[in-house]
């Protein structure tokens, strides 16, 4: 029976899953599973590195690098990215061009359309979707290997799109503007 | 290429329809030697597929992705010799590392092109090879196959479930192991599998 003195998270740990003494070990990330993520909304069109310290749906377009190592990231159907993504689960249902690294799990949708390689230790592309590039789900990838692999050194220039680095322009004012942190 | 068709054989396309699920000999082989404990890379020519996904990730191998397979011709069902030519792209990503694959998986893609085709797409593909590379697809045996590419998914212990994704069939080219012989330059066949369902298996390696 509940008591007034037992606290909301006893309760909420008393019921969960095992896997949540797992996440307990894991380094804090308190906002990993923030209840309001951040939104880049249709009509935004962001250019430069983004990064922060919550989860991040993108429905914008983003061009350059998003970096959210120990957070979610979203990009929903009408999200057009030419970025690399760093982040924890990450989902595809638009569009995308470059590199994702995720500590935990990749999931392009039926309507994700990726051009570019995933490094991932679970990774699920569901049917229909379409994608090129390559798949490696490296069981040893974890959180802080992810925060260490960078383009450059493992896999932008391993990338079959062969795409040129996306740089945000001198003196571009947006560069920054997505920086949550 | 003309060939004599008896107007028995060309009336089995029904058969080359039907959906079925077989062990392939082809991957059990490449499973056999993929136990090194290595990383392996292997090119897989056809769409994504999560059956694949699971298959090679258990193997310890890095997929790559290139899904040839374009958007059907929308005269294709008009046209009764090749309507597919150019269904099937004969154009690999330029890749600038040092990659070399130790598996390409082309699936049926072969019964889609003709065989200048074939072998472009394979001299593009040569240059990611290394001895002992392997190259597995299947050709139709029958005279008629479905006009698209079909599905085939990985079941795990190299169980592959064969299913066409159209109704609609055209000529098949019934490509002759010379002839892919010739076409596919620096390869030589390993193994060649007649399968139940009117498939043939084919495990190329590249010298």
């Amino acid at each position: 029976m509940w008591k007034k003195s037992d606290s909301l998270d006893d309760l909420v740990n008393s019921n969960s899953e095992p896997t949540a003494t797992t996440t307990s070990s894991r380094p804090q990330t308190p906002t990993a599973r923030s209840s309001n993520p951040a939104t880049i909304g249709p009509s935004i069109s962001l250019r430069g590195d983004l990064s922060g310290d919550e989860d991040l749906i993108i429905k914008g377009r983003v061009e350059g690098t998003v970096s959210l190592k120990q957070h979610n990231v979203t990009v929903g159907e009408e999200g057009r990215i030419k970025a690399d993504i760093h982040g924890c689960n990450i989902t595809i249902a638009g569009q995308m061009e470059g590199d994702v690294y995720a500590s935990e799990q990749v999931v392009v949708k039926r309507s994700g359309h990726v051009r570019g390689n995933i490094v991932s230790p679970r990774v699920s592309l569901e049917d229909g979707c379409k994608f090129k590039g390559s798949v490696d789900m490296d069981s040893s990838i974890g959180a802080e290997k992810v925060s260490n692999l960078r383009p450059s050194a493992s896999s932008a220039s391993d990338s079959p799109t062969s795409k040129p680095a996306v740089q945000a322009p001198k003196g571009s004012t947006s560069a920054h503007q997505g920086k949550a942190s | 290429m003309q060939r004599h068709r008896s107007v028995a054989e060309a009336l089995r396309p029904a058969e080359a329809l039907a959906a079925s699920e077989f062990q392939s000999h082809g991957l059990k082989v490449v499973c056999d030697r993929f136990r090194e404990g290595r990383k392996y890379d292997v090119l897989d020519l056809g769409s994504p597929s999560s059956g694949s996904l699971a298959y090679f990730g258990n193997m310890n191998c890095r997929l790559h992705i290139e899904d040839l397979f374009q958007e059907p011709d929308p005269y294709a069902e008009f046209s009764q010799r090749s309507p597919w030519k150019g269904g099937v792209s004969d154009q690999l990503i330029e890749r600038q590392d040092n990659t070399r694959f130790d598996l390409i998986i082309a699936w049926d893609f072969f019964n889609y092109m003709d065989i200048t085709a074939i072998a472009r797409l394979m001299s593009n593909i040569n240059k990611y090879c290394e001895p002992g590379t392997l190259l597995f697809f299947l050709i139709s045996t029958f005279t008629h196959i479905p006009t698209q590419p079909s599905k085939f998914t990985l079941m795990g212990d190299s169980t592959l479930r064969y299913e066409p994704s159209t109704v609609s069939t055209m000529l098949g080219p019934r490509y002759t192991p010379r002839e892919l012989e010739k076409a596919i330059r620096g390869f030589r066949i390993l193994n060649l599998f007649l399968l139940q369902n009117g498939l043939q298996e084919y495990l190329f390696t590249f010298e």
